[in-house]
């Protein structure tokens, strides 16, 4: 905090703060059960009505018509067999080569294995069970911290009813990081909010061992730091070093990746290096990349990029006094997203970033036909990426 | 546990994790070989069982 001067001033402990509201339980589990029943619901019809294309650049000749196949598409083929044999440096089958299974974080694979360990699911099922009770967490979780943020219920509402609509928000329900990693960076930022210091950098350590964007929530605890004690009062962070322990916690689960890494193959960049070989990723500036997508003459990566700046665009409803510091966290995303030159997967990326919901929401929440307009909008794109991702469309990856 | 101990303990903690992690970095970045690079097995595509 900062007295206007520069001068820092000390926080307010924990005891003293306005206690945060409880979750509407009832708004949540409309939404969530709602829209999982209908994605699941169109999913099924779709796979009844139109046979799946073969995948054969996935190892399967096609996708079975079944609910634990509906969610498994993709990359949820390398997370079920990271969680039942591991990691390899082995091909599979029908990859290219330099395609291996450590261009993934490790984290949602282990909790997988570890569900099924313990319960004897499959891996698929145990990450059915953890992608959908993750995605539940963390409505809640963006609910109270939208309610603390904006101090309206309706706000908060419509954010969890975005997040839970938005196209391709199936990747929620899917064989897929998302939901969960979605659940530790809106956790580690509500125990930040709450001066949970320590816990706070467990969630977004745990967060960064799960995708490569994790790392990037030190951007939200610095510039909130920043905001709330000024240039000063940031800068003398010994007065209270337990705020920047969520900065200093956040990198250790991408170093514990890169230490497994490291002893298992020799090379702890070995995600980069897969990515590069296998998945051909190059680095370029973001404003290279970006022209270079719509100069090419695949339609699929123009069609990828312009919803990432779709995207992006709603994340300026951020841009204001006190939730610019999240703005900077997606901005940061953004461009790591946008610093490689392959397009595919860009709205699925850009789907984490919840703040992003947050905005609308406050900006749609006072209009009541706008805010409905979207929320039919959204609702219909969704049920037609629904059916594509059903089909095996390379339009939904 | 003082406050000024409290502060001592947790700047102590935090310091040995960055020199933990910058020295993590600085061991990777000299020692690590490319994997596809070095291991056979990742750099040919897999056994296709097409057809």
């Amino acid at each position: 905090m900062s007295d206007g001067a520069g001068l820092a001033v000390a926080p307010p402990p924990a005891s003293v703060l306005p206690r945060l509201a409880t979750p509407d339980w009832r708004l949540i589990l409309g939404c969530f059960i709602g829209s999982r029943l209908w994605l699941t619901l169109v999913g099924l019809v779709t796979l009844m009505v139109m046979p799946p294309q073969p995948a054969p650049n996935l190892g399967v000749a096609s996708y079975a018509a079944t609910l634990t196949d509906l969610y498994v598409r993709w990359d949820a083929l390398w997370y079920v067999s990271i969680a039942e044999h591991g990691y390899s440096t082995i091909v599979p089958p029908f990859q290219g080569a330099g395609t291996i299974s450590y261009a993934f974080y490790p984290l949602y694979p282990l909790a997988m294995w570890a569900l099924g360990s313990v319960t004897g699911l499959s891996a698929a099922a145990a990450g059915l069970v953890i992608s959908n009770a993750s995605f539940l967490g963390a409505l809640a979780v963006i609910y109270v911290l939208a309610e603390h943020w904006s101090g309206s219920r309706a706000v908060a509402g419509l954010a969890v009813a975005l997040l839970c609509v938005v196209p391709q928000s199936f990747v929620f329900s899917a064989v897929y990081t998302e939901s969960l990693f979605v659940l530790l960076t809106a956790l580690s930022v509500l125990l930040f909010e709450r001066r949970r210091y320590a816990l706070a950098g467990v969630a977004a350590a745990l967060g960064s061992a799960s995708r490569s964007n994790g790392i990037f929530i030190v951007v939200y605890f610095g510039l909130a730091i920043l905001r709330d004690r000024g240039l000063l009062g940031a800068l003398r962070f010994w007065r209270e070093p337990e705020a920047y322990m969520p900065i200093v916690l956040a990198p250790l689960g991408l170093f514990a990746f890169w230490w497994f890494c490291m002893l298992t193959t020799g090379d702890a960049f070995a995600q980069k290096s897969t990515m590069v070989h296998g998945w051909q990723w190059a680095f370029d500036w973001p404003w290279n990349n970006i022209v270079n997508q719509y100069r090419g003459t695949d339609f699929r990566f123009k069609y990828f990029m312009t919803l990432s700046l779709m995207m992006f665009a709603a994340s300026l409803t951020l841009l204001r006094r006190r939730s610019w510091p999240l703005f900077g966290y997606c901005l940061a995303c953004f461009i790591l997203f946008w610093t490689g030159n392959l397009a595919n997967s860009l709205l699925r990326y850009s789907l984490v970033l919840f703040p992003i919901f947050y905005g609308l929401a406050l900006v749609l929440a006072p209009h009541v036909i706008v805010r409905r307009l979207v929320l039919a909008v959204f609702g219909l794109c969704g049920t037609l990426l629904m059916v594509l991702w059903a089909i095996g469309s390379i339009f939904v990856t | 546990m003082t406050r000024r101990l409290r502060t001592i303990v947790v700047l102590g903690v935090e310091a040995i994790l960055l020199a933990g992690m910058l020295a993590s970095f600085v061991y990777f970045t000299r020692n690590s070989r490319d994997v596809v690079l070095t291991h056979p097995e990742a750099a040919v595509p897999g056994p296709s069982t097409a057809g």
